[in-house]
């Protein structure tokens, strides 16, 4: 497989990303995608300086998704910071905010309360906000480790495997998506493979500026992956950022740990389940409740191109309709918008999809992302859920 | 795999008129796209016909039409489709809250630059409507500090070579910037979405009332808001003077909001969008497509998918949209791997004169008038795949200033064929 090569000059400077930006929407302090992706890269191709704006990009792909030209503009702004950061140090809280995988494991054979005291007591949320966490930011409350959970839970003997990327979100803060995710498989007839082995996929530590640690990650995941891949049993996400991370980052980052036939290594989960649904693998019969449901689609999955299967996969398996609310970018993009500098910035980008939710009256929320969820929560006040928590919920109709 | 109704690739101007045509009639419609498309960079004025030959049309367009030769688009789909389509556009783009309207005449209105050049177009909004002001006296062409685009002093210069505006009194100002100088240069985009929160309309409201004393006309970027628009201008005309807005480079906020209109009216008809993802080819059966299969991300060497579905509309653009490849050795649409004549000298497939009329803006592909593709001799190639928009043969948009009449009409068209066929 050949890494694609980012060539500034595919950019035709037209100025779409500029106007699909949710940063540069909200704020003029930030230069743009078009001008801190290709126009800098020229600058940094001649070693003369570094944009100081650069800090301001989410990593959110909208301007990968906006653009005609094929330019992987998110990525020259990730590696560009990843460059600066290693020459200039990175901050201890970008340093804090970009290792929760790795805190979490080190951390998750304390009980839960107590990671929960430690984190969530006033005194260390002042101490975070000094380092620049900012105190109003909806920082996820740790939960049981999925990983430690998934050991002890017995699954069904089943002919057919599937490897489950859980990603962070689920083994630390919300192990009940990693338990639905593994309901649903057991119920399409897959046993679900949870493999020990696997890291954070490293997108908080590219979008952070530690490349070093973010190719880490890669190696030992992608190593994962290719066992497995060579067993022909697929890997499944349920989270749209780390599968974006191995089908794009990883490849354009780190074309190195790829082989032929990695073919973007990991599948969104709610695709694959669409596939079983088509083979005939997964249905429930009966009626559903009658609620109404309202779809947010996380940036970083429509960067997939794929479109939003999860909409297809509930409507398929409840027969309720859902509204694709289809209001934009929430605003919180992983850890940016916990980032004292940027929490504002992070609520404004968010608002049209916090009315949007607000203003309309719907019974659920869904969205696939973790931390579009507590986002959502903080600014709505209406907790989000994952569509397959959704589909258990409604099937099981608790 | 994937099964829809209509299947359309593409979200310019002929994708999205497409998908809401077709969705329109209850079809289940998806669009595949690279790319935003870009209606949401552009002035959002719609051109229909400009110039024929370099001869610029100063009554009605479609008495014109049979000018541009049997094979130009709107001679395969006739005047009434064209009609319809516009029709339909202004009744969509005014349902979902920017209104664009025609002459009542039929004939074209001109458009003012922030350069200063005019230009013929046939839809546009009241604001970007320079004709309001051909007759004034007095006008002001006011730019706004520290908004670089817009250079009123140099657009004056240029205006005054017009004869329309020999006889008025035309000066130039700048508007106080709300923001101050800003680490990033200020666009129009920026000052319009200012505007549609209510301290940016008071800004604007109070800076036009100060500059615009004596005036009887006064031309701005276009920073009349964006989702607020409609309620903006309104009010701003009451302020005694016709206020225009000029069409801008990109970003040209006027395409944003037409846009914005027609992806809203797409989300109330369940059009699913696709996003990032590049149709690479098709699986023909017994001269129907079955399927496109998309590169997801648009990265090479990753995952595919497969898309059927009973009807397929191909709306990816021209040379410079990616619907046709151009070679040195060859010429092709790209999905279907239609091949397209061109000489066998790449010097001829553009003019000397930049300005010109080019070549390789005709490559495209050939149709009938149900807008299927047809091979060299003739003969219809596939039942089930109807082409609009820059991907069609034979029309030199920016010579004639044709671009988004010939999308909007040729996608409407498309749609209605897809809808009709077996």
């Amino acid at each position: 497989m050949s890494s694609e090569h980012i060539n500034p000059d595919k950019c035709i400077a037209c100025t779409i990303c500029q106007v699909h930006c949710p940063v540069a929407k909200v704020t003029p302090n930030f230069l743009g995608p078009r001008l801190i992706g290709p126009a800098y890269e020229r600058f940094r191709l001649l070693d003369v300086a570094e944009e100081e704006s650069l800090h301001y990009c989410a990593n959110c792909k909208n301007c990968d998704i906006a653009c005609p030209q094929g330019v992987a503009v998110s990525t020259l702004n990730m590696v560009a910071r990843c460059e600066y950061t290693e020459k200039n140090g990175g901050k201890l809280r970008d340093w804090v905010l970009s290792h929760g995988g790795f805190l979490a494991d080190v951390f998750k054979y304390i009980p839960t309360w107590m990671k929960n005291f430690g984190m969530h007591n006033p005194a260390t949320r002042l101490l975070l906000d000094a380092i620049g966490i900012s105190k109003k930011a909806p920082i996820p409350k740790f939960d049981k480790h999925f990983r430690l959970v998934c050991k002890k839970l017995k699954q069904p003997k089943l002919d057919k495997k599937i490897v489950y990327f859980p990603g962070c979100y689920v083994d630390d803060y919300d192990y009940s998506i990693g338990l639905d995710m593994i309901w649903i498989f057991n119920q399409a007839g897959y046993e679900v493979i949870v493999p020990e082995q696997f890291s954070c996929c490293g997108l908080p530590l590219v979008s952070n500026g530690f490349m070093k640690d973010a190719a880490k990650n890669a190696a030992k995941n992608v190593a994962v992956i290719k066992e497995y891949q060579e067993k022909g049993i697929p890997v499944v996400t349920g989270c749209p950022s780390c599968s974006l991370m191995f089908k794009k980052d990883v490849p354009e980052m780190f074309p190195e740990v790829v082989y032929d036939s990695y073919k973007g290594g990991v599948m969104d989960a709610q695709e694959f389940l669409m596939g079983c649904v088509e083979r005939g693998e997964l249905s429930f019969a009966g009626k559903t409740s009658e609620k109404s449901i309202i779809y947010h689609s996380p940036c970083h999955l429509r960067a997939q191109g794929i479109g939003l299967p999860s909409i297809d996969l509930i409507e398929k398996l409840t027969s309720i309709k859902v509204q694709n609310a289809q209001a934009g970018c929430c605003g919180i993009s992983g850890s940016y918008g916990f980032k004292k500098e940027k929490y504002q910035i992070g609520m404004e980008v968010g608002k049209e999809l916090f009315d949007t939710i607000k203003n309309s009256n719907y019974d659920i929320v869904t969205t696939e992302c973790g931390t579009c969820q507590t986002q959502i929560k903080h600014g709505t006040g209406q907790r989000a859920y994952h569509p397959v928590t959704v589909i258990r919920k409604l099937i099981e109709n608790k | 795999m994937r099964h829809n109704d209509i299947l359309i690739v593409g979200a310019g101007m002929a994708g999205l008129m497409a998908a809401v045509t077709a969705a329109k009639s209850g079809a289940s419609v998806s669009i595949l796209s690279e790319g935003a498309g870009v209606i949401s960079i552009g002035s959002g004025a719609v051109d229909f016909l400009g110039y024929i030959n370099g001869k610029k049309i100063t009554d009605n367009p479609f008495d014109h039409l049979l000018k541009l030769g049997e094979e130009h688009p709107y001679n395969i789909i006739g005047a009434e489709n064209i009609k319809n389509a516009f029709a339909s556009l202004m009744e969509i783009s005014k349902a979902n809250g920017y209104e664009i309207k025609m002459n009542e005449d039929g004939i074209n209105q001109t458009a003012i630059s922030i350069a200063g050049t005019t230009k013929p177009t046939y839809i546009c909004s009241e604001s970007n409507n320079a004709s309001r002001i051909l007759k004034a006296k007095k006008i002001l062409f006011a730019g706004v500090e520290f908004l670089k685009d817009a250079q009123p002093a140099l657009a004056v210069k240029q205006a005054k070579q017009y004869k329309v505006f020999a006889d008025a009194e035309i000066n130039s100002a700048l508007l106080k910037s709300p923001f101050g100088k800003t680490h990033r240069v200020l666009n129009s985009l920026d000052l319009a979405r200012y505007v549609d929160k209510e301290e940016g309309f008071n800004w604007l409201k109070n800076e036009l009332a100060k500059a615009a004393v004596g005036y009887d006309a006064v031309i701005i970027p276009p920073i009349c808001g964006t989702v607020n628009y409609t309620k903006h201008f309104k009010e701003l005309q009451n302020l005694g003077f016709v206020l225009v807005e000029a069409v801008s480079i990109p970003p040209g906020v006027g395409g944003y909001r037409l846009r914005n209109a027609l992806i809203n009216e797409a989300k109330k008809l369940n059009v699913k969008f696709i996003e990032n993802c590049n149709v690479q080819r098709a699986v023909i059966e017994n001269g129907k497509c079955k399927s496109v299969t998309a590169l997801h991300n648009n990265i090479a060497g990753a995952l595919e998918t497969e898309y059927t579905a009973d009807k397929f509309i191909i709306a990816t653009g021209g040379v410079i949209g990616g619907g046709i490849a151009a070679t040195p050795d060859k010429v092709y649409e790209t999905i279907f791997n239609i091949a397209i004549d061109s000489p066998v000298s790449v010097e001829e497939r553009s003019d000397k004169n930049v300005f010109g009329s080019h070549l390789f803006t005709r490559f495209g592909v050939k149709v009938n008038s149900k807008l299927q593709a047809l091979d060299s001799k003739g003969s219809l190639l596939y039942d089930n795949v109807f082409f609009a928009g820059n991907t069609l043969a034979d029309y030199d948009f920016p010579t004639e200033k044709s671009g988004y009449g010939v999308a909007c009409s040729t996608g409407y068209t498309a749609a209605l064929s897809a809808l009709a066929s077996e």
